[in-house]
């Protein structure tokens, strides 16, 4: 249980910048998600709030105290690594203890401890194995048995679900929420699975090159994306991304493209901090596309089905419109392959990003 | 590719017999009788092989009217010698250069490539060059003659080699494993002790074996430092055996007992001898 | 927001900190072991030494312009150049072929390694001894075996002026080409099967596959045996010692003999520590060409 402040931390290796002034507050008890590509820094910041590294310059503070030189092991924060990192010359029992014993805890309260743990996680049977004879999912869940056992201030995982199989992924998934819930400890969790972050986390931080894109809960990351990078990065269907020209035409305003024109003139207040002759990227959501073979309103884009990929109850449909391809999915399964149809889109739900600096202005 | 088969057989077996027959030829001599050694053409098979000299060597007979007897005592405290300077020398050696192989194989200081090259140029020195001060230092230290002056002897030569070894091999070790253990509350030495040290086991071993078995071979600095004490080892000892005429079977039955232990030592532990690299110290990786 | 707590300046180390902690008592051990009889050495070396107080009197550069003016240290010069090549060019073929042999798969390979190995795990000076024994022209086995086979017809002196170094070779050879073969044994153990498979089906034959897979992944370990083994055989002493005691004459005294005899026969330290600081100085300019080829990077 602890509030974690990063102030304007940076941290390089030989010659590149890992983490690039970086602010960033974590609030007590929250699970916390740290999204980004690899090599975006995010593992880095974990091994600075751990204590593993040490920043450049900034500070980090734990509940409002100074913790820059404060060295891991008295930190108090527990970590679960992207291998695991068990101790391979001891077996699971003595792994979960180690901890412990480095505190110096009496022996019948670690034994307690480590059979309390285990039954939380289900693992009493393999407390007398050594690593190597454990599966890898075993072999997960005793490391986070042996993070869980010191109730640490925080939790930080580091790519934990990576390494399982895809149904193990999943079931682990909502037994990690779970765990934070019951525990009530702040989690900080790295990854680079959007899908885990949306699920899992309070609130996401999007990472690229060191800094902070965009922080924010699943909802605002996704409904309200600060730039092309969160925008294409979150959603497990891409999003669309079209090129177009903004212009003022005939008292209108118009978002033009080689194939087609979108009026945008209900956003004229916004529209306003917009030069005409601005290149911008118009973003849609394939879930909020809907495609038919007549035009129902003025917005509506003009294409040829390019491809279409059964997926059973409905079909993902690949549309040409001018240069570009438009997915989205539709249950309409009679669409065939280069028909003429216009898509239609929930103009509420509509995002635009300047082309240069990749920045939303809706 | 049967002659291909074929041919590599032949070669194995003459390369074994290249690399065997003098270790094979030193056990021969040790079990057959002057007389059968000193007659031309000489037996390369004992017709009546005998471990009287052995038993020679470890006091359980005794040939009073010659001088044979006390030549063996000096083989016997020589082996005991050479055991007990080894031993010493290899876990002292071990334990100083598994500490400094570590912090050579994960750390990066400035100073870190000059500092190892200092240390790696003192093995370079060539034992002849520094034999005379260091004779001299000893006896004005009253370490000539002595256990302790030998073993620091070896271990000055060891040090560096141990810790270049073990530096390759801890430089391999995962790095999240440490790190776990760091933040699992360990100190730095704690999670060396702990974590580090058990999973460097093997390497560890053959480099002990390593400085057991170089400071058991020693022969320069044993000579000039202990012949004529009572800490002498083995090889200056056998070297005093070979200056009497015709005593080969006794110089036969001394160098396979100096051949044993190597050779034992090597053959059960080859396979953790055979992954030990030596490493490239600026960038700590291996030289290949 | 920030409030310095006194209680979270425990006394930590940094990682640069312990490192030193750690190396600089070490570096210390070591040069006062090896730094301190060097310095020690050149100061003998400058002067003449009474064998019998041990005291020094300092003559100044003497002994060094009489050691590089005298003609018989100029032949020991030779004779370790000569010792040494013959040595390295040895040592690497020799080392070569073993690894290529101990690479092959056959069943025994475990068993024919550790046999490669042994001549290494042996002390040099001891099994020198042997094989000074098996040649000894009196009662050697060579020359046993050598007449039951009809192959001669009398016993043969083989440490001849003229061929004893050649025997030092081939017995150092012996004790000291293990090593270099468990280095190339590594790096052809790294070479991927698919390789050979592919140059196999492109129709390349045996010395085509061995140039063009085999080498470039073997070449760097190749320069490290060359330069191990020339480093090993200027150094080399116990093999002398034990096998021709720098004889029959001088044939076989090269620089590290020589400074043994003049030292501790001849009692004249100052002479003998002026040519041990020229071995010296040879070995380290070896020593550093070592360093500077092995570790530019390539690849």
């Amino acid at each position: 249980m602890v509030k974690i402040f990063l102030e304007n931390v940076t941290k390089h290796f030989d010659d590149t910048v890992a983490v690039d002034d970086l602010t960033l507050e974590i609030r007590d008890k929250e699970f916390l998600v740290l999204l980004g590509p690899s090599g975006c820094g995010k593992t880095t910041v974990l091994n600075l709030i751990a204590g593993l590294e040490a920043p450049d310059k900034g500070h980090i503070y734990f509940d409002d105290e100074l913790v820059d030189q404060l060295p891991p092991d008295k930190r108090d924060v527990a970590m679960v690594f992207q291998s695991y990192a068990l101790y391979p010359h001891m077996n699971a029992y003595d792994n979960i203890a180690f901890p412990l014993k480095n505190k110096k805890f009496p022996k019948e309260e670690i034994r307690k401890r480590v059979l309390e743990t285990a039954s939380l996680l289900g693992i009493e049977h393999l407390l007398s194995r050594k690593p190597y004879q454990m599966s890898g999912g075993e072999r997960q869940r005793v490391a986070l048995a042996r993070a869980i056992v010191r109730e640490p201030k925080a939790f930080l995982l580091d790519e934990p679900l990576s390494n399982l199989d895809a149904r193990m992924r999943i079931s682990t998934r909502t037994e990690l929420k779970k765990l934070h819930e019951d525990l009530e400890i702040t989690f900080v969790y790295v990854t680079h699975d959007q899908l885990e972050a949306m699920t899992m986390g309070d609130r996401i931080v999007l990472m690229r090159y060191g800094t902070i894109q965009q922080i924010g809960t699943p909802n605002e990351v996704y409904n309200n994306p600060s730039n092309l990078f969160v925008a294409s990065f979150i959603g497990s269907n891409p999003m669309n991304l079209l090129e177009c020209v903004f212009v003022e035409q005939e008292g209108k305003k118009l978002l033009k493209a080689s194939s087609f024109d979108v009026d945008v003139s209900s956003y004229a207040d916004i529209c306003r901090t917009i030069e005409a002759g601005t290149e911008v990227v118009l973003g849609l959501r394939p879930e909020d596309l809907n495609v038919s073979k007549s035009r129902t309103s003025e917005n509506d884009i003009g294409g040829t089905i390019f491809a279409v990929e059964p997926l059973g109850n409905e079909a993902i449909i690949d549309v040409k419109v001018g240069d570009d391809i438009v997915k989205l999915s539709s249950s309409d399964l009679g669409l065939r392959k280069g028909e003429r149809v216009w898509i239609s889109m929930n103009y509420r739900k509509i995002h635009i990003f300047d082309k240069k600096s990749g920045k939303a202005i809706i | 590719m049967i002659i291909k088969k074929i041919a590599i057989y032949l070669l194995v077996i003459t390369v074994s017999i290249w690399s065997l027959f003098p270790i094979f030829w030193a056990f021969i001599m040790s079990i057959s009788t002057n007389v059968e050694l000193t007659s031309v053409p000489a037996h390369i098979i004992p017709e009546k092989p005998t471990s009287h000299f052995y038993k020679l060597i470890f006091g359980l007979v005794r040939e009073e009217l010659s001088v044979i007897s006390g030549q063996a005592e000096f083989i016997k405290r020589g082996l005991i010698n050479s055991a007990f300077v080894a031993f010493i020398t290899c876990i002292t050696t071990t334990l100083i250069a598994s500490l400094g192989g570590y912090v050579f194989g994960r750390y990066n200081f400035p100073g870190k490539t000059q500092s190892f090259f200092i240390i790696l140029m003192s093995r370079m020195i060539p034992a002849i060059s520094i034999i005379v001060p260091f004779y001299y230092i000893f006896w004005k230290y009253r370490l000539l003659g002595t256990y302790q002056g030998l073993i620091i002897a070896h271990m000055a030569a060891l040090i560096p080699l141990l810790m270049w070894v073990l530096m390759g091999f801890f430089s391999t070790l995962p790095i999240e494993t440490e790190r776990a253990a760091r933040v699992d509350g360990c100190g730095r030495l704690r999670a060396f002790r702990k974590v580090m040290l058990p999973m460097a086991a093997p390497g560890i071993a053959a480099a002990t074996i390593l400085a057991f078995t170089t400071s058991w071979n020693e022969f320069l600095f044993a000579f000039l430092l202990t012949t004529g004490s009572k800490a002498q080892t083995l090889p200056p000892s056998i070297a005093g055996l070979f200056t009497m005429v015709a005593q080969y079977a006794l110089l036969g039955a001394s160098c396979t007992l100096s051949m044993i232990p190597p050779i034992v030592l090597s053959t059960i532990f080859e396979r953790y001898i055979l992954r030990l690299r030596l490493v490239d110290p600026v960038t700590v990786r291996e030289f290949s | 927001m920030a409030s310095l707590n006194p209680k979270n300046f425990s006394f930590s180390f940094t990682d640069t900190q312990f490192a030193y902690a750690i190396i600089v008592p070490i570096l210390l051990i070591e040069a006062a072991l090896t730094g301190y009889p060097i310095l020690y050495s050149l100061y003998i070396s400058l002067g003449e030494v009474d064998p019998a107080t041990g005291a020094v009197k300092l003559v100044g550069f003497t002994n060094y312009l009489s050691a590089l003016k005298d003609p018989v240290v100029h032949e020991s010069i030779l004779r370790t150049f000569y010792f040494c090549s013959i040595a390295t060019i040895g040592a690497v073929s020799l080392s070569l072929f073993l690894a290529l042999i101990m690479n092959e798969n056959f069943t025994g390979r475990r068993v024919f390694r550790v046999i490669v190995l042994l001549p290494w795990a042996t002390s040099e000076f001891v099994s020198s001894l042997i094989w000074r024994t098996i040649l000894s022209e009196t009662y050697g086995v060579l020359n046993s075996i050598l007449l039951s086979l009809k192959l001669i017809n009398t016993y043969k002196v083989w440490l001849t002026e003229k061929y004893a170094m050649l025997w030092v070779v081939v017995v150092w050879l012996w004790h000291f080409a293990p090593l270099g073969a468990f280095f190339i044994l590594s790096a052809l153990q790294s070479i991927p099967q698919e390789l050979y498979n592919a140059a196999k089906v492109d129709g390349a034959g045996v010395w085509k596959r061995f140039r063009n897979v085999t080498l470039p992944y073997i070449k760097y370990s190749l320069l490290i045996v060359l330069v191990l083994s020339t480093m090993e055989a200027f150094r080399a002493f116990d093999v002398f010692y034990a096998l021709t005691g720098g004889g029959p004459g001088m044939s076989t005294e090269v620089l590290t003999f020589q400074i043994y005899r003049l030292q501790f026969q001849q009692l004249n330290f100052g002479y003998a520590s002026a040519i041990s600081y020229i071995l010296l100085l040879i070995s380290f300019a070896l020593a550093m060409m070592y360093f500077v080829l092995l570790t530019r990077r390539r690849r």
